[in-house]
């Protein structure tokens, strides 16, 4: 086993696998940027070096720098997270010849399965169903050829691809030209590359994936499905292990090809073999993502693999300590993604300062978090700041968790998507199980949110509440010790202005003042 | 006297024997609260029900938080009381003034303006539409008079208590 890694990634990500590194006795090594000297990644390590400013491309992005720490530390392991470098072959494979393990698949899986056209071309080869759709787009014409032939509504997708960058949807043949220019723009300065494929829009669709892993020795083990249809902008928001829409039958057909995906491209350590799924429960092949998933608590919820102890297990060369048949998952998990995204003013982004956190516990819950009171949140990287799961002994269980653990998250000072996650987690479609990828869309409103039912009580309750701090506050002004003042604390309440609000608006709709 | 939204009503806090009473509605609830370490955070014990807030104090009264809502409660004291309700009549408005300036009530855009200078307006005449929140909100006439100036033109942005207009008594 390694005996020092260095983990190339921040936030909440990093944190779970410095923890990892602790429980298997690896010294851990955290890499920040300027922004990040505060983070609990820095502070949980047992070694943090800073690699530049802010920016992502000038530090996390850095692979030249992050080499050089790596070697400064003597580290024998890189670990890289998700996102940042974790999916790129030219770090894995400068990492080998640096005499570092990359720990993750070989930088030949990763260049193979990391062009999404040449991924598709191999499953094909395997006998796995694909969805439907066209080779390289070498010319206009020939896009608008594949494009007849695919049928519309069509998605134009980046060879690259990856996060939900350089994806459009087409209706309409008039539309193909633009969509593609578009496309291939955002793709070639999200990923260096412009190439783009077609892809038929299926719709209704689940996105169902399957979790593998795999050593050195041959064996390669699927762990499971994760429902994660439940997404906005393509971007994955709640997952869920198992699915609703898969039976036993399904699961076996859906392991086997993973496996069989695995094996076809030499994989090593853990990857994801994504499907959509149609309403008849046929699945056909999407992506292969060559890295540790967002989403993996949810398999370690119901399998009790803990998958980042095994990668590095892997990584170092053991075989894997499991056979297909020991791992029976039980129980059902969700995890629901929370960032720091404003959901009723579009999900826009929300920079600041966490001025009071109390994070959720009890039974069946966990909390992967890199918050901390004070937390600052950058707007340098992506705005997910923790990730809650529950598991129960059914759905209904991890539900019921799933909305107290919310309840109890409390988060000041920016705002969060938790009352876009308590929404769903009170949908009869969500609670039904019935899912498909434009849920969000279909099913959930914040801006029209329904009024809620114990809103006459905390009408009361805002009420007396104001009433005894006005009291306290005039019992202060004669005697000066009572409450510690709450006037002028930096705190941005998450929280949607209530309808008096808007109400009370109306009320003051002038304002007379005499003029001057 | 407590105003929340359009509802004016009466709290009474009182500091008994037995700790912190409160009437509302002409009930009595005892009361217990705390303040958590220093933060903004508050536990309330209303008749042994548990309840949490956290509350941000504003010009003339506070934010509460409960959940994810929030609350506006403003304090108004007995002299500014004004009985009639639902007048809609602000509790607080000052004696009339022969010319005054129309501010606007929110942060928004403006949409469209209804009324241009040497207009005279009655009550409840729609004097512009400012667009917040995705609404097209009415701004009203609460007072007939003259349109005397137009200080902002239609598109444009204006900030809570940006001065839109200027009226004169007719």
């Amino acid at each position: 086993m390694f005996r020092k890694l260095l983990v190339a990634n921040r936030g909440e990500i990093a944190r779970r696998v410095l923890r990892s590194c602790r429980d298997l006795g690896i010294s851990g090594v955290a890499v920040y940027s300027e922004v990040d000297r505060d983070s609990l990644h820095v502070r949980s390590a047992d070694e943090a070096y800073l690699i530049g400013p802010g920016p992502a491309s000038e530090s996390y992005l850095n692979a030249a720098k992050i080499l050089e720490v790596a070697k400064k530390a003597r580290v024998d392991a890189i670990h890289p997270g998700y996102g940042f470098l974790a999916e790129n072959a030219d770090f894995a494979e400068a990492c080998r010849e640096n005499g570092i393990t990359f720990v993750g698949p070989t930088p030949e899986s990763i260049r193979l399965l990391g062009d999404k056209i040449e991924a598709r071309r191999l499953m094909s080869q395997a006998q796995i169903p694909v969805v439907p759709g066209s080779k390289e787009l070498a010319t206009a014409e020939m896009a608008a050829m594949a494009a007849t032939r695919i049928g519309y509504p069509l998605l134009v997708k980046a060879a690259a691809g990856g996060g939900g960058k350089g994806i459009r949807a087409v209706y309409r043949a008039e539309e193909l030209p633009i969509a593609l220019e578009v496309a291939s723009r955002e793709a070639g300065s999200a990923f260096g590359n412009g190439t783009l494929y077609l892809e038929k829009f299926l719709e209704p669709v689940r996105h169902v994936e399957v979790q593998i892993i795999a050593d050195h020795h041959g064996n390669v083990i699927a762990l499971g499905e994760r429902e994660c249809s439940i997404q906005r902008r393509y971007q994955k928001m709640i997952e869920e292990a198992p699915s609703t829409a898969v039976d036993e039958a399904l699961r076996q057909r859906l392991i086997e090809m993973a496996v069989r995906a695995g094996k076809i491209a030499d994989y090593v350590n853990v990857g994801t073999i994504e499907f959509l799924l149609d309403e008849e429960g046929n699945p056909s092949f999407l992506e292969v993502n060559t890295r540790l998933q967002v989403e993996h608590p949810v398999t370690e919820l119901v399998t009790g693999v803990d998958l980042v102890a095994d990668q590095l297990l892997v990584a170092a060369g053991e075989p894997l300590p499991y056979r297909q048949d020991e791992i029976r998952p039980r129980g059902w998990a969700i995890e629901c993604r929370i960032a720091a995204e404003d959901p009723f003013n579009e999900f826009l982004p929300s920079m600041g300062k966490v001025s009071f956190l109390s994070e959720p516990g009890g039974p069946g819950v966990r909390v992967d978090s890199a918050l901390y009171d004070g937390t600052d949140i950058p707007h340098y990287y992506d705005p997910l700041i923790a990730k809650l799961s529950t598991r129960g002994r059914d759905r209904a269980e991890a539900i019921r968790r799933m909305r107290r653990a919310l309840q109890e998250f409390k988060i000041v000072g920016v705002s969060t998507n938790i009352p876009f996650h308590l929404q769903v987690m009170d949908n009869a479609h969500f609670i039904a199980g019935t899912l498909d990828t434009a849920f969000v869309e279909k099913h959930v409103r914040l801006d029209q949110q329904d009024e809620l039912e114990n809103d006459l009580e905390n009408e009361e309750i805002a009420l007396v509440a104001a009433s005894l701090l006005a009291h306290s506050r005039r019992k202060e002004a004669l005697s000066s010790s009572s409450l510690a003042s709450v006037s002028g604390s930096p705190w941005r309440l998450q929280s949607r202005r209530s309808g008096l609000r808007e109400r009370d608006w109306g009320m003051r709709r002038m304002t007379w003042r005499k003029s001057t | 006297m407590m105003r929340l939204g359009d509802a004016l009503r009466e709290v009474e806090v009182e500091e008994g024997p037995n700790g912190l009473r409160v009437r509302v509605n002409d009930r009595w609830h005892n009361i217990s609260l705390k303040q958590i370490g220093h933060t903004g955070l508050f536990s309330l014990i209303v008749d042994n029900c548990s309840h949490e807030f956290f509350a941000e104090e504003r010009s003339g009264g506070f934010d509460i938080v409960i959940g994810s809502r929030e609350y506006s409660v403003l304090q108004e004291t007995r002299e500014k009381r004004t009985p009639a309700l639902p007048a809609r009549a602000l509790a607080t408005e000052p004696p009339e003034a022969a010319e005054w300036l129309v501010l606007s009530p929110m942060m928004g855009i403006v949409r469209e303006i209804c009324v241009s200078r040497g207009d005279t307006v009655k009550v409840g005449d729609i004097l512009m539409i400012i667009e917040a929140m995705k609404m097209n909100n009415d701004l009203k006439a609460r007072r007939s008079g003259r349109v005397q100036g137009v200080y902002v033109s239609p598109g444009q942005r204006v900030e809570q208590g940006r001065a839109l207009l200027r009226l004169a008594q007719d």
